[in-house]
């Protein structure tokens, strides 16, 4: 490795890069909103933003291609704090943070901010009790550490599995994400676009490892915080006067909060209400029938068909009815499972809307109670999975020393924190501008936008005119979370190419964590399993190529499992962090703090803390209980202590670290080489 | 320190190494038990006590911006404060 450069020219060299890099983005910002209004089609616009991003982390995988080890796998720890901050900020802010919070935030008011808090206190534990320690070690990947603290393949094989749980299905979600978003961007097919986005991605981190990765996260930080800033300023100058969104938003949220009120006790919105109650009770009805029910209904749908076939009535009214028979429930199991998802949505949109700022609406004592438990165990389930995730972890090698990995996550959590400050009032000012210019308005003058989101898919955007009065009530709008940030632009009337920009910072998201994830990934199976237990005689050069092929079959399969649209995604998700909570994390702060944890304790403790996450899951989510073991959906969840199984993790986190603390305490302690090696940890850093 | 393929980086040693080195470690430990305790604090109070923290604060309920601005600054400065504190203790480390 070349000795270190000063820390002067090479910032001083990588800001002009970056700052010349930003203006050419902007530049081309403007270009387009110049081209939008000369009359350049809207698709245009999407491919131009597709291409050029894209094909910009493409050109920086090429400058950075490297075949050395050093380079390849930690970006030969010579990241400045500033910069690796940025790539972790990157690399940390998947497509749940660019979307999900704003959205979460959107339809649960108070309740969204367990996201805010948990992504952003996590970082404390990482700064606090990992980062410099690992820095310190420098080595190459996480099961790395675990392998040399607790001695042997058996922890490191251990630390590979976990590594490999944890980001897998992340990284699935990940390049589904991209899917939806190019597909909207474009109008190009759901499997071409995952492909597209996987050649970029592929490029970069195939050509140039966490070298390329790294410079490429940089870039792609700049993009999705341009993205995510630039409509929310036009948007608080357009509603409140102020560029300053977290500080104007204030005033945003006392208008929606009495409009909530207001809306709540109107009685054409209560009308509402009670229809989609009846709608709820015909599911009901229906459920308690089947199977006759479901036979019975099929037969009214066709024979409701038939009539209005022979009626002549209007292609719309036909070709409904025909696409909803097409989607008739093909058996009486799946009728149960369709209805009672049904029944739950209708009872949603039948419910009056969240307060946005109170805490813990609920009606009861023990409902508010419940749901303040739940809020503070997601809070915390979250940051100990922030401090557990593989990807995010592997980020202090690439810094230059110690004191420099610390820093770093100060200046992460810096850049994070631009973007998750900015969602709370995102979220506020799309929310008053459905209940000013949406809700009341008529259903001729139905603005496009519902139009396009709905026919993405029904789930996102969905108004209908249940009471048939021509005007718009709220109950009658249904918004997914992941559209409140996409549709945003269009939501608050601003011109295309804001809507293009969103999508572009989304697609950055959602490539720049891919790319960390499936780095992790691929480093962990063959740098920790090829190199470290199979073939450990493998020349420096070949070992790179082990890792670039499995890097490439990782993203097949990966695609291939995105492209089936895996359903339940969002639990997929959040199990990850629950099991990184439940391994890494304990394992990893106990090799360090604690000398006497050893090989079997860390071990078992990782062994031990999956299964109880997974068997916490298995016992209280409807989908993931009736996969393992076959019980219906539809019967009732018995929780513990009324913890969702989005939590589990709170179970698996202790339940690890004793085990870590027992089995320790009942076998051998490690020997003199482990405790010299956890003393040198816990030396001063250079 | 880096030797890129050894598998365990080498530990210097000596008694007065280690002499200064575990009072290095021991106020290092100081410093994470109390800026952990902060942390915990600032993440379960706004939710403990949202009943008596519903007043005004700069055009927010106080408890929405706790939780959505208040806690997360606070994390940001609990990270700070800590590279801050242990740079200059391996400063005054490397010194000795």
């Amino acid at each position: 490795m070349p000795p270190p450069q000063a820390p002067g020219p090479i910032n001083q060299r990588l800001g002009r890069v970056y700052t010349l890099y930003t203006v050419g983005f902007c530049l081309l910002v403007l270009l387009l909103a110049l081209a939008e209004m000369a009359g350049l089609a809207r698709t245009w616009i999407g491919y131009v933003f597709l291409f050029v991003t894209v094909g910009l982390y493409a050109g920086i995988g090429i400058l950075c291609r490297t075949s050395d080890p050093v380079e390849y796998y930690v970006a030969g720890r010579r990241v400045p704090a500033f910069y690796n901050g940025m790539a972790t900020a990157a690399d940390w802010m998947s497509v749940a943070s660019f979307i999900g919070v704003a959205g979460t935030l959107y339809l649960t008011g108070y309740g969204g901010l367990a996201y805010v808090m948990g992504w952003t206190g996590g970082y404390v534990l990482v700064a606090l009790l990992l980062a410099p320690y690992l820095r310190k070690f420098g080595q190459y990947t996480i099961p790395d550490f675990l392998g040399v603290r607790y001695g042997g393949n058996v922890p490191r094989l251990a630390g590979v599995a976990c590594a490999v749980l944890c980001s897998f299905t992340y990284l699935v979600a990940q390049i589904y994400g991209v899917g939806i978003i190019t597909t909207r961007l474009t109008g190009i097919p759901f499997e071409l676009g995952i492909f597209v986005a996987l050649g970029g991605m592929l490029v970069c981190s195939f050509l140039g490892g966490m070298r390329a990765v790294t410079w490429t996260q940089v870039g792609q930080y700049i993009i999705l915080v341009i993205a995510y800033l630039a409509p929310v300023v036009w948007l608080s100058v357009k509603d409140t006067g102020s560029p300053i969104a977290q500080l104007s938003a204030g005033s945003v949220l006392r208008q929606v909060s009495a409009k909530e009120l207001q809306l709540r006790d109107d009685p054409a919105e209560q009308a509402v209400r009670r229809l989609w109650h009846g709608q709820a009770q015909e599911m009901t009805r229906r459920l308690d029938a089947l199977p006759q029910s479901w036979a019975q209904e099929k037969e009214n749908l066709r024979a409701r068909l038939a009539e209005r076939v022979a009626a002549d009535a209007p292609m719309v009214e036909v070709r409904t009815l025909e696409r909803e028979l097409a989607d008739f429930p093909p058996d009486p199991e799946a009728a149960r499972a369709a209805w009672a998802k049904a029944r739950q949505v209708y009872e949603a949109r039948g419910s009056p809307p969240v307060p946005h700022a109170q805490p813990f609406p609920a009606g009861s004592e023990t409902e508010q109670r419940n749901m303040r438990v739940n809020f503070l165990a997601l809070v915390l389930c979250l940051m100990l999975g922030t401090a557990g995730m593989p990807h995010i972890l592997t980020r202090s090698y690439t810094t230059a020393s110690v004191g420099e990995a610390r820093k770093s996550v100060f200046w992460a959590l810096l850049f994070i924190l631009l973007l998750y400050f900015t969602a709370p009032a995102l979220a506020l000012l799309v929310k008053y501008e459905v209940y000013t210019q949406l809700v009341g308005s008529s259903y001729a003058s139905l603005p496009a936008w519902v139009h396009a989101w709905g026919a993405v898919d029904p789930n996102l955007m969905n108004v209908v005119d249940i009471n048939h009065d021509g005007i718009v009530q709220l109950s009658e709008i249904g918004i997914g979370a992941d559209v409140v940030v996409l549709a945003m632009p269009e939501i608050g009337g601003l011109p295309y190419v804001m809507s293009g920009l969103v999508a572009a910072g989304a697609l950055a998201a959602a490539l720049s964590t891919a790319d960390g994830l499936l780095l992790t990934l691929s480093n962990s199976i063959s740098h920790d399993t090829w190199y470290r237990v199979v073939a450990p005689r493998t020349p420096a050069g070949r070992r790179v190529i082990v890792s670039k092929v499995l890097l490439l079959l990782v993203a097949f399969a990966a695609a291939w499992v995105a492209a089936r649209k895996p359903a339940d995604i969002l639990i997929m998700v959040s199990a990850a962090f629950s099991f990184a909570a439940s391994s890494f994390f304990p394992a990893l702060v106990m090799g360090v703090f604690w000398k006497r944890a050893n090989k079997w304790g860390a071990t078992l403790g990782m062994a031990v803390g999956l299964a109880v996450t997974f068997a916490y899951m298995a016992h209280a989510d409807p989908w993931l209980r009736e996969w393992v073991f076959n019980v219906p959906r539809t019967q009732a969840v018995d929780l513990w202590w009324g913890i969702q199984p989005i939590c589990a993790g709170l179970f698996g986190a202790p339940a690890a670290f004793l085990t870590i603390v027992v089995v320790s305490l009942l076998t051998p302690r490690p020997d003199a080489a482990t405790e010299a090696l956890v003393d040198y940890l816990r030396e001063p850093g250079q | 320190m880096q030797d890129h393929d050894s598998s365990q980086p080498s530990a210097p040693d000596g008694p007065h190494h280690a002499c200064v080195s575990r009072g290095y470690w021991r106020r290092n430990l100081r410093r994470i038990a109390v800026l952990l305790a902060a942390w915990l604090l600032l993440t379960i109070a706004p939710a403990l006590l949202t009943n008596w923290l519903s007043f005004g604060f700069i055009g927010w309920p106080f408890s929405f911006w706790l939780a959505a601005y208040g806690a997360p600054l606070a994390y940001l400065i609990i990270v700070a404060a800590y590279a801050w504190l242990m740079s200059r203790a391996d400063r005054r480390g490397r010194d000795r």
